[in-house]
């Protein structure tokens, strides 16, 4: 672990020492901050939404199990996201076991989320709820004010840092951060209300 | 909750927070189902801004898992054994090092120590060893009459090893090896 480590995985080494040091609660804060991204990984294997979830406990139970021998060689979440995807794998491959004919081998892993077996487990109910969302979250980011379109989008399509957004909007980073924030607001607002039916 | 919490979240989902102001807040989310929710939101914005797809995290995944990991073994890792051994290192290893200075010091002169023991520090082995420069050691080049102190054994001793040491062939050996046959005949 070293001291050059962004602020991001400084948290998880943090935490990591606590788990290690006999505090579970420290884990509870490791899988909430890792619970959507372990989910939307499962997510793109297993394609059933509450059988991904199934599969994401399994993976951050089986974290927990290893944790005393994780060293830090590599990044917390570069080490979940492995235990993760292997643990997803072995799910599909274990369900398609179970299916005849298919043969799979282990090394076909890789290929198992192009199956189209397991593509078209979503009901019909949740594709279009899926459209009906993403259809707000379109109209409500044209609705946005420039800078606050501007300022989400460089941050989620381009991936660009604070200060790097504050450069190219030629404004202070203190605006940036607000921007962003308002903008999440202001579709969350818009979605609640498909979500919260 | 307030705007100042919601910022804040929208931070962490950036990675914009810092260790603590991070560690503070996945605290308070542990304890507030609002602000884990909200958080849950915003990652989901954010997912299905890059993807065209809604995924929105179940509010009691974190509890399910929370409470699976409850009915597990604590983890205890072994701690790095080498705590004690780092802190006494540098004074064990300085100890052995005076400890070995004394002992040849004193195989080299054992009656300047048994007289004045004050002598071990500033001979010019223990110095050495310790690490110290001797301010205006001289040179010596070849044995003189000074040296003879020491006692005769050691000069004789000396001499001869001084004299044979570029010429290593069985004639000198053999002639060495005499003087030191002889030098034990002395009383």
């Amino acid at each position: 672990m070293n001291n050059q480590a962004k602020p991001s995985d400084q948290v998880d080494q943090e935490l990591v020492l606590r788990v290690q040091r006999g505090d579970k609660k420290a884990f509870d804060m490791l899988v909430i901050k890792y619970q959507h991204k372990i989910i939307q990984l499962v997510n793109r294997y297993v394609k059933d939404p509450s059988e991904s979830q199934d599969v994401a406990q399994e993976a951050f139970v089986r974290a927990y199990k290893a944790l005393a021998n994780f060293r830090g060689d590599s990044a917390f979440y570069t080490w979940l996201y492995r235990i993760a995807s292997n643990t997803a794998k072995n799910y599909l491959l274990n369900k398609l076991r179970k299916t005849p004919q298919y043969e799979i081998d282990i090394q076909d892993a890789e290929q198992l989320e192009n199956l189209p077996e397991l593509q078209c487990l979503e009901t019909p109910e949740r594709l279009l709820m899926n459209d009906e969302l993403l259809e707000v979250l379109k109209l409500t980011i044209a609705s946005l004010p420039e800078e606050m379109r501007m300022a989400i989008t460089l941050r989620e399509f381009d991936g660009m840092s604070y200060e790097e957004i504050a450069e190219t909007m030629s404004c202070p980073v203190g605006t940036v951060r607000s921007r962003i924030f308002r903008a999440r607001e202001a579709i969350d607002q818009a979605l609640s209300t498909l979500l919260d039916k | 909750m307030n705007e100042e919490s919601k910022q804040k979240i929208s931070q962490f989902v950036d990675g914009d927070l810092d260790q603590a102001e991070a560690i503070s807040l996945l605290k308070e989310m542990y304890s507030s189902p609002e602000l884990l929710e909200k958080y849950n939101r915003y990652q989901a914005i954010g997912h299905a801004l890059k993807n065209d797809a809604f995924l929105v995290t179940s509010s009691d995944f974190s509890a399910r898992v929370s409470q699976q990991i409850e009915a597990e073994p604590t983890i205890i890792a072994p701690q790095p054994k080498s705590n004690f051994f780092m802190l006494y290192q540098k004074p064990c290893a300085l100890a052995a090092s005076i400890a070995i200075v004394a002992v040849l010091v004193h195989w080299r002169e054992p009656n300047t120590i048994a007289t004045n023991p004050s002598a071990l520090l500033s001979s010019p082995l223990a110095l050495s060893a310790i690490g110290h420069q001797l301010p205006a050691a001289p040179v010596v080049s070849a044995p003189t009459d000074q040296q003879q102190p020491v006692t005769p054994r050691i000069h004789q001793y000396l001499q001869a090893h001084n004299s044979s040491i570029y010429s290593p062939d069985a004639t000198e050996l053999k002639r060495l090896n005499q003087v030191a046959y002889s030098n034990k005949k002395q009383p």
